[in-house]
């Protein structure tokens, strides 16, 4: 399969260039840009596109990755999903991920970052930013193993804060109850900084005379804000929304992979995380494919509506 | 006077305590790789380390290969970054300058290419990386990732806000188009470039889930990668020693960030605002 | 033409570079040409031990270079570390030390050569040095698939100072699961650290449980753990959870509060000794694992078997040698130091802290494998209907009902 699809696109390239030879009549305008073009459109036409193709014909067979045989079941891979309790606890814990995740990561840094503007000094303004910033450079799988030590019911920091204040220490990452939110915990550990630079940049970007106008007119701290910052942070707000959407859609596989691997018993897997599971773990990957495009499709999903219906925010301020 | 006074106060106090604990895993990580295995879960709050020792590091370096890991990591964020930038800046360029037909079309596929997870296409990349005989190469990690449809999306963004008259006078000494490109276009955007490099290279250097896939082997695996694997390690994790090599690893980013904290935050902030 | 042949050029050096890309190795994964591939499971002490037998063996054999790869984690990890190999099109390693528990799913899926082809005439004589209730724990339908290597049983393993600080007396512990509840009480009450742990990172302690209260894993190839006994076996397992007895945490994390002092008891496998006599902030005890009542103890055999996975004859040739050195006397002299048991007939020094393993040899029974293609999964499900009924999310007669329905579909030959 694999030479077929080089073969393919190569072939698909050199078409395109003899067409161009073809019409010989040099509009060689449409020369340059396919050169210009060429390198980043082939390669995400072979690790983009093709494997999404490619990802649904997987989704009907039933392979190993290693037989050579493969069998064609047809949709018994969606159906096996579908009846799948298992599938189903991976929805609602992607979902859940994402209704917590996207407010929480929403409000709270904007709160602080408007907590920071009011900060007179410049200088301390920038150092606190900078502090606050800091997780977002760190790689996040290096982070979560100190995570892991950070849960550790003995000697991590978190029972040692716990018994500090006379709680008992928990064992987050063995209880079925608390393992979804411990990663909860560290993925919006990880975007806090990155969102809160954002809306600090906006907010900034804001004209202080309209706030200043405003607050010479009377109005209060609150009205300030609902009727000029919001409404000027739309765009902001907007992209912040989405870039944490994407985050609990992709990233928040590392914490899952490093501190609970989906457990215990499934409580805090992903859609994303199933997909390994079934596609490295048990080397099912019909089953893993049909769960992909099933991914996928949501995405595409959510995409439509966030473009759809949050737009709205984009345009307000205008 | 005095209430205002204790108004900043207690903003200052608020945002001192959130940066604390922001802050308090590295903190936590970099005083565990102080401390003798026996003070490991010695009782009490034991944020400091009793009896600081260095053995930790020495046993890090040693013992895991994390010189081997830091030039993988390394190696595969430069070439993975450049690759990024140049298929990118091209691509941006034949869409910004050039009315083809059909580009809009193939601009919309791009942005469909930036919505598609990785996860959704690992299973069939994986498979084409395997049959090239890529695995636990360099060129396994590195070559899926070479386009970066948000690099094309954001220059593009970037090279339309160039004036026009910027080319009428460069065509009009003589310049072709490759000339325009490189020697007009590209020095001018020196700042996008820029931020976008950080932001890919970071990207590049923390990546975990494909990496983890294609590198088998502990010797082709990158930094996050090594590090992970030790945590089945069969003697009972060794904190301190894995305290240690975690900030090892992190060290790079770290001095980095301290002495450019303000392009790399910018560059993040940039690559943002204007996507 | 200045315009396209910049341009031109472009290309040719970034195609240059990428074909560069395409070549550059790191860690190349063929192995050399005289030199054979071990993997295993085993990093520190164990993978130390493993190093010397290599050494003793290339003394004796300086043609034959080994070079072992160690795979960390249980054997599931290893598992899937060489399927992930194969699905690269890449040779499967040489010789492979997988568990017991996925014999039948190796055998299916990774067609190892059979001992007898292998080893030819030389064969019997190798046969002839183990224990023969151990030499079948290497084979599916009568065929010698494996050569059985890393031999272990479940201990339960105790603090004596802890045992102590509780009032009971350290040289007699509990025999049975009940006198275990009592000291698990005692302990508790007066010194309020957790009692016990029952290793949960496999089959292994489970099957233990579950046939030495009169039940069985498997019965004519499909799962029959859903009968009295083992609901019974079970029920005590999580009552131990319920009573606060075990503490809700993982075995990473149990484990760190054995050696630090801070847990009384942990029932696990005998390979762990070497390492925990190292590590251990106290005088480690060892102690037969406790039986039901007056039922006898069974007890699951864990461990390794060497199998071969090399295609070319002068390679298989060349894995029967260290085969043959392997499973003798002298490498496995070296290799028992790991805590592992001795499974050949020659009597070979036991470590300190070993009888009680060796006292429950005629208790042994085969680890449970799930058979066809899909085992890795079913292994996964059971463990996890099993932690569903220890942390007490449901009971444990509904739970292993739900298991046994849930994995049977997935059993070749077994009600759907």
């Amino acid at each position: 399969m694999t030479s077929r699809a080089w073969c393919s696109s190569l072939a698909k390239m050199a078409g395109r260039l003899a067409v161009e030879r073809r019409a010989r009549r040099p509009r060689a305008a449409e020369l340059p840009p396919l050169l210009f073009i060429g390198p980043a459109a082939s390669l995400l036409l072979v690790f983009v596109y093709w494997p999404l193709i490619y990802t649904v014909y997987l989704s009907v067979l039933d392979w190993n990755l290693i037989s050579p045989v493969r069998e064609f079941v047809g949709s018994a891979n969606y159906r096996l999903l579908v009846f799948e309790p298992i599938f189903w606890i991976a929805v609602k814990n992607t979902l859940i991920y994402l209704v917590v995740l996207v407010p929480v990561e929403l409000c709270f840094p904007l709160a602080l970052a408007l907590l920071l503007q009011s900060v007179a000094e410049r200088r301390i303004r920038a150092v606190y930013q900078a502090l606050i910033f800091s997780p977002t450079v760190l790689s996040f799988a290096i982070v979560c193993i100190v995570w892991v030590w950070m849960f550790n019911p003995l000697g991590g920091a978190l029972s040692r804060l716990f018994r500090l204040v006379g709680l008992p220490a928990i064992a987050w990452l063995n209880n079925a109850q608390l393992s979804l939110w411990a990663v909860v915990l560290v993925s919006a550990w990880k975007v806090f900084g990155y969102n809160l630079v954002i809306f600090l940049a906006a907010l900034t970007a804001i004209p202080a005379e309209y706030v200043e106008s405003a607050r010479i007119d009377g109005a209060s701290a609150w009205k300030v804000f609902r009727w000029i910052t919001w409404p000027l942070l739309g765009p902001t707000t907007f992209f912040v929304l989405v870039t944490t959407a994407i985050f609990t859609g992709t990233q928040v596989f590392i914490p899952i992979h490093v501190l609970t691997q989906g457990g215990p018993y499934n409580s805090s897997t992903h859609l994303i995380y199933l997909i390994y599971q079934y596609g490295f773990q048990f080397f099912q990957v019909g089953a893993a494919s049909a769960a992909s495009v099933f991914t996928f499709l949501g995405f595409l999903v959510l995409t439509y509506l966030q473009l759809r219906y949050l737009e709205r925010f984009v345009h307000y301020g205008r | 006077m005095v209430a205002r006074r204790l108004a900043q106060g207690i903003v200052h106090g608020c945002i001192v305590l959130i940066i604390l604990a922001l802050l308090l895993p590295v903190l936590w990580m970099i005083s565990t790789s102080f401390k003798r295995p026996t003070d490991l879960f010695a009782p009490g709050l034991g944020l400091l380390p009793p009896r600081p020792v260095l053995t930790n590091y020495v046993l890090a370096w040693s013992s895991y290969l994390l010189p081997t890991w830091f030039l993988n990591s390394l190696v595969t964020a430069l070439c993975i970054t450049a690759g990024q930038l140049v298929t990118s800046a091209l691509a941006a360029y034949g869409f910004a300058r050039f009315p083809f037909p059909g580009r809009r079309f193939c601009f919309l596929a791009v942005l469909g290419a930036m919505i598609v997870p990785f996860q959704v296409t690992m299973i069939p990349n994986y498979i084409l990386i395997a049959n090239l005989g890529l695995l636990n190469t360099w060129g396994a990690v590195i070559l899926p990732n070479l386009p970066s449809a948000f690099g094309i999306f954001l220059l593009r963004q970037f090279f339309l806000t160039l004036p026009q008259e910027l080319f009428d006078a460069a065509s009009l000494d003589g310049a072709g188009i490759w000339q325009t490109f490189w020697r007009v276009v590209l020095p001018l955007s020196r700042a996008p470039l820029g931020a976008l490099a950080i932001y890919l290279f970071l990207g590049a250097w923390n990546a975990y889930f494909w990496p983890l896939l294609v590198l088998s082997q502990p010797e082709s695996h990158t930094l996050p990668i090594g590090l992970r694997s030790f945590l089945d390690d069969e003697l009972g994790i060794q904190w301190g020693q894995l305290m240690a090599a975690a900030t090892l690893a992190s060290l790079p980013a770290l001095v980095a960030y301290v002495a450019a904290q303000k392009q790399i935050i910018s560059s993040f902030v940039m690559t943002g605002i204007k996507g | 033409m200045r315009r396209t042949s910049g341009f031109a050029l472009f290309w040719i050096l970034s195609i240059c570079v990428m074909s560069w890309l395409f070549v550059l190795p790191v860690g190349r994964s063929e192995a050399a040409k005289a030199e054979l591939e071990l993997w295993h499971r085993w990093s520190g002490p164990h993978q130390e031990v493993l190093r010397e037998v290599l050494k003793g063996f290339e003394a004796k054999q300086p043609g034959i270079a080994v070079k072992e790869v160690s795979v960390p984690g249980q054997y599931v990890d290893l598992m899937q570390k060489v399927l992930a190999r194969l699905a690269a099109r890449q040779n499967p390693p040489d010789v492979l030390l997988p568990g017991y528990n996925f014999l039948d799913y190796t055998v299916r899926e990774l067609r190892p050569i059979p001992i007898d082809q292998i080893g030819g005439t030389e064969a019997k004589a190798v046969y002839a040095r183990y224990v023969p209730s151990v030499l079948r724990t290497g084979q599916i339908d009568g065929k010698q698939y494996g050569l059985p290597y890393a031999l272990s049983t479940a201990v339960l393993y105790y603090n004596p100072r802890l045992v102590e600080a509780a009032g009971l007396n350290p040289q007699t512990p509990p025999r049975t699961w009940a006198e275990v509840q009592t000291w698990g009480e005692a302990i508790k009450g007066k010194t309020g650290k957790p009692a016990l742990y029952i290793s949960n990172v496999d089959t292994f302690l489970m099957q233990s449980l579950v046939e030495s209260a009169g039940g069985v894993m498997l019965s004519n190839a499909c799962p029959a753990f859903s009968t009295t006994e083992a609901v019974a076996a079970l029920e005590v397992w999580r009552r131990y959870y319920q009573d606060g007895l075990i503490p809700r945490i993982t075995y990473r994390e149990a484990e760190q509060s054995f050696m630090t002092g801070d847990l009384a008891m942990f029932a696990t496998s005998i390979m762990h000794l070497r390492g925990w006599t190292q590590q251990a902030q106290f005088p480690l005890r060892v102690a037969h694992l406790p039986r039901f009542g007056q039922r006898s103890l069974k007890v699951a055999a864990g461990g390794a078997a060497l199998m071969v996975l090399a295609r070319t004859t002068e390679r298989q040739k060349a894995a029967w040698e260290l085969l043959k050195y392997m499973t003798s006397e002298e490498g496995m002299r070296i290799w028992v130091k790991t805590g592992y048991l001795n499974p050949l007939q020659a009597a070979l020094p036991r470590t300190e802290g070993q009888d009680p393993a060796y006292d429950q040899f005629p208790n042994l029974v085969g680890w449970v494998s799930w058979p066809g293609s899909r085992g890795l999964e079913v292994d996964k499900r059971v463990l996890d209907w099993r932690d569903k009924i220890l942390l007490g999310a449901v009971g444990a007669k509904g739970g292993l009902e739900a298991a046994a329905a849930e994995v049977s579909p997935l059993i070749p030959g077994c009600p759907r």
